[in-house]
């Protein structure tokens, strides 16, 4: 055993191995307890998969505990013989007698409990997941396999790794918007354990907020989202940072050519684990070598930072806070710009009984930005941002194969701030601000019918007011304002809408399925943003007597295929979206600092539809996937474009994304990743009017042509020095081109008339050839 | 304020972005009349621009329309007659010095055959002229930003209480500067609405002393543009007390003619116009109040 597991640890540098080799190495992360441990990994005896959340306890002691993500267990107990169970939702529970006389490895199998048999996963990670659960359009990354991914100057991103999943299309290049099946970025609920993250970019989209070194994993459900969630059309991206406890105090790091980052974790005492991490980019240390004296007096940078402690009360009870914090900065001698999100959750976990589980949580996240100008004469100061707090009681139920429960509530409380500016001298002004209150209850099953045949469904009540002292505008067809309203407090506004889910999987074979699905979701917040870049100066805005809430009805279909038992995944999925209340700006909108941006919004439908192919390779030296995506996504809104129906803003005909890892050695691996996507659709323009000898265009019809195609190859190479070293201290550099082969894709194209004395056309594109080394570390 | 709004461009500018020339190919669309003047309280001979709209990247200047009739009608009954100036073709004069008055809405017929079916069309505007709103006074002061010398230029007036909209113009001794369509500054009254404009800064000037230096570091259109003051000269300031929509007309002008802003832009949006009938361009009026300073030597 301990041979094997040394391999393991030779074959990857991951955290689970790490601990285990310390369990063989006792000298390594021996303390001074007087207790001894037992600890283990509890496993599915059939699958071998490892199980999270299981209880295991010393029968007739308060000691106890729940395995890790990873499956781990560490138990304190006195020495002397004990009792210990394992219990678990869809497993028999197991009971053993040892004799503790030293710390000891004891790792528990599990056998599946068989009136559920293979079918219902709910915690633990099947091999045949994508063929077996009902789930459909849910994409899951591990930090590791982001890892390998060849990044843009030397930044893992988990973002950038999911712009790579069928569906998923990143909105600008190196940004960190995606669009999810024809939807806008703003239909996207990022969260961030469990937190609503309202801007998930830095350094205006290039790097997202997620530190690669405190994120575990993530997950995309491009649709079809857990009952529980809610609130936006196209997708939910739920990042969560890492769980599992340390065995020791250890870190992990890296630097590279933007930035340097440093996690560490350790643990207080038997019950408490705490864990740090922080980023700061430093590119703008260079700007003292500026020719430019504006250029060195200017400074860019961007830091954030993870923190969060996990404390268990009792083996039936886990409180844990979490907390972001990260600001980008711009300055310069005539005035600044920063932005950044706050998020804060505290969480507790309780464990009823054995069959039913609880979770309650409070919530905040706040997204700001503010603009100055230091001018002489000119001094000014704009905000806005957005303000959440939120409360969230789930529950898991799980009764036999009929009655796999999950129901609970959610509400929110959002404080918009639209825009105040201040000027020096003058009154203040500023875009009213408003209140609105988010609300759902929720209720979900998931049953067996048959052998072959598993259904989920359920029902949501989302309900949407808004509140508050406030003045509200009544508009005319001609969206000029006609009239206004005080409300003087309490809720004014109230939508409330139905959102029912249904899906299944029948299975063909042990290695197939076909599934099928139906969803509802409704989103009461939208974003007011036109530039596909991704700029964080945009408003998010709700709900209203003006503004109906946006809905979605989307029904997919898919056939899963699993090959050499599930070394190679496949498989096929179709979606249908129909859209109503879909909104869009009207031309000219002005969406910043505007009392009346109502009035400059104009409301219509949408269709999306498209076939999404995948096939994936798991394990073997080369690992990776393909997957080719055709899609069309459309809007007809009665005012714009003369109500002629015109592509929505991120419709890609053909997507393709490519990506590979190879495994030379120990010491080297290599990985590749390509990708197509059809051009973005655009308006040029067509003719052109001239006025005192300058030139202004008229327009084609809106997203009437297209952009060229983008592509790119992107390389990266990770060396290990000396991946058989048992030294504390690993270490590993990485190599990366971005865009190797330079394709331009055009990023912005901008219209000049001084070259010559007509208008001439110009394409910026951004990164060609960009390489990075990063050295990552870890102790 | 819009210098700052293009702090984040800079910044972008800092990664090694890159332009080049970039063909686009598009069906060009039918070409439309385009019509473009205005009316002031000042005596003068004012003008009516009518022109063809071409395809947009068209190497040849848009030409001018002849054989246009074209007159403005008071809503007094006023008629103010135009014709033809020889030497620049699409250009229409009026045919005496005449001023406008503010409170009267002014309509503009420009009668022509442009899709030569031989019948003529009427393309029509109205504007009406807002009051005076008069400037106390003006006040150039010197002033160092980002490492070069400029001049201020500040003024102070009292703001009436209603939704308000501005031009500024200025001439630089005997000649107006900065006043085409894409170098104007319009100005909204959002931030001091009602009040009492204590020394605004609106516009600034580049010390003389700094154009060689400037012109060596940068031969752009940004270069090109600049307007140098010295002491001695002479600023006349007019504000200009323009229609909403004439506002929008030259936000849209100027936010349009460079194409993309990633960070600020909006949809591409067609220019909206006054001219009925399909024709495109703009035609207005507004009163004017004027003060004159003389640039003193820093002291």
């Amino acid at each position: 055993m301990p041979m094997e597991l040394f391999q393991g640890y030779i074959r990857n540098l991951s955290v689970l191995t790490w601990l285990l080799l310390i369990c063989c190495y006792p000298a390594f992360g021996q303390n001074n307890r007087q207790k001894t441990e037992i600890k283990g990994i509890v496993t599915d005896n059939n699958t071998g998969d490892t199980l999270e959340g299981v209880s295991v306890y010393a029968k007739g002691t308060s000691n106890g505990t729940s395995s890790d993500n990873k499956g781990h267990y560490i138990l304190h107990l006195d020495s002397g013989n004990h009792i210990i169970c394992a219990a678990f939702i869809g497993y028999e529970t197991k009971e053993f007698s040892i004799n503790v006389t030293a710390s000891k490895i004891f790792d528990i199998q599990l056998e599946p409990n068989i009136q559920e048999l293979g079918t219902v996963t709910v915690f633990g990670r099947d091999k045949d997941e994508n063929v077996t659960s009902v789930n459909m359009g849910v994409e899951r990354m591990t930090i590791k396999e982001i890892q390998r991914l060849p990044v843009l100057m030397g930044e893992v991103d988990v973002i950038k790794a999911i712009q790579l999943l069928p569906g998923v299309q990143a909105t600008a290049e190196g940004g960190s918007g995606f669009s999810v099946r024809g939807g806008s970025p703003d239909q996207n609920l990022i969260l961030l354990d469990n937190t609503t993250v309202y801007n998930a970019s830095h350094l205006l989209g290039f790097f997202s907020v997620f530190n690669n070194d405190v994120v575990s994993g993530l997950e995309l459900f491009k649709g079809d989202l857990p009952l529980k969630y809610g609130g936006r059309l196209s997708s939910l991206l739920s990042v969560e940072t890492k769980s599992e406890k340390p065995q020791d105090f250890q870190g992990t790091g890296g630097i590279g050519l933007i930035s340097a980052r440093l996690m560490l974790e350790g643990n207080v005492g038997e019950r408490t684990s705490w864990l740090v991490g922080g980023r700061r980019s430093y590119a703008d240390i260079f700007l003292v070598f500026a020719k430019e004296e504006a250029l060195r007096k200017s400074s860019v940078y961007f830091y954030d930072m993870n923190a969060k402690i996990s404390h268990r009360l009792s083996a039936k009870d886990r409180i844990e806070l979490s907390g972001y914090y990260g600001k980008d900065m711009f300055a310069a001698e005539i005035g600044q710009f920063d932005y950044g999100n706050a998020t804060a959750s505290l969480t507790w976990r309780h464990t009823i009984s054995q069959k039913w589980l609880s979770r309650f949580s409070l919530n905040t996240s706040k997204y700001g930005y503010g603009l100055g100008s230091d001018m002489e004469g000119m001094d000014a100061y704009w905000n806005a941002g957005i303000f959440d707090v939120a409360f969230n009681a789930d529950f898991d139920m799980h009764i036999g194969k009929l009655w796999n429960l999950n129901y609970g509530i959610s509400s929110t409380l959002h404080r918009f701030s639209p825009g105040h500016v201040s000027v020096a001298g003058y009154p203040d002004y500023e875009v009213q601000g408003s209140r609105a209150l988010e609300h759902a209850i929720y209720l979900s099953n998931e049953q067996k019918l048959a052998q072959r045949l598993t259904l989920r469904y359920g029902l949501r009540w989302s309900m949407f007011q808004n509140l508050g002292k406030i003045i509200t505008f009544d508009y005319d067809n001609n969206h000029k304002v006609r009239d206004s309203t005080f409300h003087n407090g309490g809720i004014y506004n109230a939508y409330g809408r139905l959102e029912p889910r249904i899906g299944g999987v029948f299975l063909i074979n042990s290695s197939s399925s076909v599934k099928a699905n139906y969803a509802r979701n409704v989103q009461y917040i939208q974003l007011a943003e036109n530039s596909a870049a991704g700029s964080p100066v945009n408003i998010w805005f709700p709900a209203s007597p003006n503004i109906k809430p946006q809905i979605v009805d989307m029904l997919s279909a898919g056939y899963f295929r699993n090959f050499k038992n599930s070394m190679y995944e496949t498989s096929v999925e179709m979606y249908y979206k129909n859209l109503t209340g879909v909104i869009d700006f009207a031309e000219h909108a002005s969406l910043l600092l505007n009392q009346h941006l109502e009035g400059d919004i104009r409301i219509g439908t949408g269709r999306a539809y498209g076939i999404e192919f995948m096939a994936k390779k798991n394990s073997g030296k080369l690992t990776g996937f393909v997957n080719y995506t055709l899609s069309r996504s459309k809007r007809t809104i009665p005012e714009i474009n003369n109500g002629k129906t015109y592509l929505a803003p991120y419709d890609k005909t053909h997507a393709i994304n490519i990506a590979l890892n190879y495994d030379f050695s120990k010491k080297l691996n290599a990985s590749a990743t390509w990708v197509f996507a059809s051009g973005t659709p655009t308006t040029y323009p067509t003719g052109r009017f001239e006025i005192d000898g300058g030139y202004f265009p008229i327009y084609s019809g809106r997203n009437e042509y297209r952009r060229p195609a983008y592509h790119r190859l992107d390389l990266s190479l990770t060396f290990i020095p000396r991946p058989d070293s048992k030294k504390r201290w690993k270490s590993e550099w990485n190599f990366s081109v971005y865009n190797a082969y330079g394709r331009k894709n055009p990023w912005l194209i901008t219209y000049s008339q001084v070259k010559t004395t007509t208008p001439t056309a110009d394409m910026v594109y951004l990164f060609r050839f960009v390489p990075s080394v990063t050295y990552n570390f870890k102790f | 304020m819009k210098k700052y709004l293009l702090i984040p461009v800079f910044i972008v500018s800092l990664f090694a972005s890159c332009v080049e020339p970039f063909d686009i190919n598009t069906n060009d669309s039918p070409p439309v009349i385009v019509i473009y003047g205005y009316l002031t309280n000042e005596q003068a001979f004012h003008s009516i621009k009518v022109s063809t709209s071409s395809p947009y990247f068209d190497t040849s200047s848009n030409q001018g329309i002849t054989g246009a009739t074209v007159k403005i009608t008071s809503s007094e009954n006023d008629v103010f007659y135009f014709k033809e100036v020889d030497s620049v073709p699409g250009l229409y004069a009026m045919i005496e010095k005449k001023t406008g008055i503010p409170g009267v809405t002014y309509s503009l017929d420009v009668e022509v055959d442009f899709d030569n079916d031989g019948i003529k069309e009427t393309y029509s505007a109205t504007s009406t002229m807002l009051n005076v709103v008069d400037v106390d006074s003006i006040e150039i002061k010197s002033t160092n930003l980002m490492g070069y010398r400029f001049y201020n230029f500040l003024f102070y007036a009292q703001e009436p209480p209603t939704e308000d909209y501005y031009l500024g113009r200025y001439k630089l001794n005997d000649s107006v500067v900065l006043f085409n369509i894409n170098r104007i500054s319009p100005m909204q009254d959002v931030a001091f609405n009602g009040q009492y404009i204590n020394g605004q800064v609106i516009q600034r000037f580049w010390d003389i002393n700094e154009k060689d230096r400037v012109e060596r570091e940068d031969d752009d259109e940004y270069t090109r543009r600049r307007v140098y003051i010295s002491p001695g000269d002479t600023i006349t300031f007019s504000l200009c007390h323009i229609e909403r929509g004439y506002y929008d007309f030259i936000v849209q002008c100027q936010n349009e003619m460079n194409g993309e802003n990633p960070f600020f832009g909006g949809p591409a949006s067609n220019i909206i116009t006054n001219l009925s009938n399909g024709g495109r361009g703009f035609f207005t009026t507004y009163s004017i109040s004027s003060a004159k300073t003389v640039v003193k030597e820093d002291l």
